[in-house]
């Protein structure tokens, strides 16, 4: 029950998650109105590029031939580039100006800078040409005309082109965006379902305490409130334990005394236990729940088992660059065949790898402890 | 009516106190007539008795509650008692032993009385394949595994305990098998040939006649030029040949 509990729980905080991401992620794309771009000098020169490919085209096409002004080459390129280099310079002054105003005022001050780029790029190509004035507005073909139509045409396409362009990037940016976001939520999930599976009880234990508990109210209440001291001891220690990424070893040993005196209840004068850890090293910082499994192992497959019982001890050694902790026990010992701890026990080789980042000297060895059971040492550097 | 004898054993003193207490309260026919608070004692106690009921703890050092009900003599019930439910749901399965679940509650142990009266008044009782089933549950406690699990290692003065999952791989060396971990190598007596019949097939495969690799470790398999097979193993820099007469299992992968 409590790990259908906890299996539920999990499962409502993902989905709550998972819902709330794929809520903002409509209401970021779906309102997808045209998005005027941010002008900008290598956009001026993309402009300069177009302008003069489209001045040659017009040239060869021949259309110049109907025009009073730019009938030959030259003429044609300095006219569109020095309008094309004027509205320009007008929109990015505008839309640079009038920044944080409503998308169609920003369409407004655009098209009117066209025609202010159009007005100036004109008198511009009069100044350098040196041609008559009449031409501005006089005669069919005069180049204002000509230059806001233009501009209106040719740079509308580049802009609309630009437009589109940015609304492509932004919309990507904000795919990238959320599924950076959904990384980091699974990463989350996952990492909270590590520490609430850290967390766990389990079950056997939960129920024989419970059961001892039970037998002992009747019997022996004092030993019954002991008992239930110890028991919320437990549960409170891991519980504080499960909410952090390292503890301190003062407190990882606390949740084992907690552990092994409730097993004491029970076992009565079959186990013994000993916790000899220095001042120096107490303080030091490890994953939760490194160390308890070892002696959950060293009671279920060595004392628990074993008629007469026997002792855990577990000592805390600085051994040069690293410190060590060792659990012993002098319970029946693994024969070659004994299964049921692997697992755990690879999960406890990760764990230390993870944590001193894949430095060899953060280990776990096994030996076989004189003159029985098992003694199992995690070796941390100091360093870390 | 006949008195009924009934033996507890579980190695929790407190539990047989109380368990007994009840059982007087529930079932004032039936004595009591030894506790033992473990399996060795228990199957002592149940062959000089000869009890007519067995209350037994699954889980109990020296021997198993289970491995006790084996030994019972005669027509003697056993009813296990246990924080495990997924031997009690076994046990319930097979219908011929009934089981409590630990915490025991007082209302789950009258039902238990009551099965044990109605079972104790029919003749038919203990079945006569009480012992297949027994045999059956024997095996889900034990926690032995079937393949080797462990390999020791001298390592200077001590003993060192390698679990086979941490193994990478094993190679024939002269008189010797190199045994590789992540970090270290060890050297033992057992050959590739007792090593292959020993292990799980599944968890370590057999590439070349003096190699066998454990299969979660490969990282990759490369293929020559010539068409030979090399494994790489995960965090380690050197690779393994695979004999062309093996190379068949990294066809196709």
């Amino acid at each position: 029950m409590y790990k259908g509990k906890i299996e539920q729980s999990l499962f409502t905080m993902h989905y709550t998650a998972v819902t709330k991401h794929t809520d903002s992620l409509s209401v970021k794309l779906s309102p997808a109105p045209w998005l005027i771009c941010k002008f900008t000098f290598p956009k001026l020169l993309i402009f300069l590029v177009y302008t003069n490919v489209l001045a040659i085209v017009l040239y060869l096409s021949g259309f110049n031939k109907y025009v009073e002004f730019g009938k030959n080459l030259s003429d044609s390129i300095i006219f569109s580039n020095s309008v094309a280099i004027s509205a320009f310079v007008c929109v990015y002054l505008s839309t640079n100006t009038f920044k944080s105003v409503q998308r169609v005022v920003q369409v407004l001050l655009i098209l009117i800078s066209l025609v202010f780029g159009a007005i100036s790029g004109s008198i511009i190509v009069l100044i350098i040409r040196g041609t008559e004035h009449t031409l501005l507005l006089g005669g069919h073909n005069n180049l204002i005309i000509r230059a806001i139509v233009g501009n209106f045409i040719f740079g509308g396409v580049m802009i609309f082109f630009f437009a589109s362009r940015a609304r492509i990037d932004e919309a990507k940016r904000i795919v990238l965006e959320e599924r950076m976001k959904l990384l980091d939520m699974k990463n989350l999930t996952i990492e909270t379902e590590l520490r609430l599976l850290q967390a766990q009880i389990e079950p056997h234990f939960l129920f024989n305490t419970l059961s001892n508990v039970m037998s002992l109210i009747d019997t022996n209440p004092d030993k019954a409130k002991k008992m239930m001291e110890y028991f919320s001891d437990f549960l409170r220690a891991s519980l504080h334990i499960a909410r952090e990424k390292t503890v301190t070893i003062a407190q990882e040993m606390e949740l084992i005394r907690s552990y092994l005196d409730i097993h004491r209840v029970r076992m009565g004068n079959r186990l013994s236990y000993t916790i000899d850890i220095p001042e120096s090293l107490l303080a030091y910082r490890i994953p939760p729940l490194l160390i308890q499994p070892l002696v959950e192992n060293s009671l279920r497959h060595g004392l628990e088992p074993k008629i007469e019982g026997g002792e855990i001890a577990i000592k805390g050694e600085p051994e040069g660059s690293v410190f060590a902790i060792t659990i012993a026990d002098s319970g029946i010992g693994v024969s070659e065949n004994t299964g049921g701890n692997g697992i755990g026990l690879e999960n406890i080789r990760k764990r230390i790898q993870m944590f001193c980042n894949g430095d060899g000297d953060g280990r776990l060895i096994l030996e076989k402890n004189k003159p029985s059971g098992v003694k199992a040492i995690i070796e941390i550097p100091y360093s870390l | 009516m006949k008195q009924i004898r009934a033996i507890i054993a579980d190695d929790e003193e407190a539990l047989r106190h109380s368990l007994k207490r009840k059982l007087a309260a529930l079932w004032p026919d039936m004595i009591i007539c030894g506790e033992a608070g473990d399996g060795v004692a228990a199957l002592k106690l149940a062959q000089t008795v000869v009890p007519d009921i067995a209350f037994l703890d699954i889980k109990m050092p020296g021997l198993s509650g289970i491995e006790v009900a084996r030994g019972l003599p005669g027509a003697c019930l056993p009813v296990f008692i246990t924080a495990h439910d997924e031997f009690a749901v076994k046990a319930f399965e097979a219908g011929a032993i009934d089981y409590l679940l630990k915490p025991v509650i007082d209302s789950r142990l009258e039902k238990t009385v009551q099965r044990l009266k109605t079972r104790m008044a029919d003749p038919s009782f203990p079945p006569h394949n009480i012992h297949e089933i027994l045999d059956a549950l024997a095996l889900a406690a034990r926690n032995t595994h079937e393949h080797l699990q462990w390999i020791k290692v001298q390592h200077k003065d001590s003993i060192r305990l390698l679990s086979v999952n941490e193994i990478y791989y094993f190679k024939a060396a002269d008189k010797y098998t190199v045994v590789r971990t992540r970090d270290k190598e060890f050297l033992i007596k057992k050959t590739i040939k007792e090593l292959a019949a020993e292990l799980s097939p599944d968890q370590f495969w057999q590439i070349h006649r003096a190699t066998l690799v454990n299969v979660a470790t490969i990282d990759m398999v490369i293929r020559s030029l010539t068409g030979s097979h090399e494994l790489r193993l995960k965090g380690l820099h050197e690779t393994l040949a695979v004999s062309r007469s093996f190379s068949h299992m990294f066809k196709q992968m």
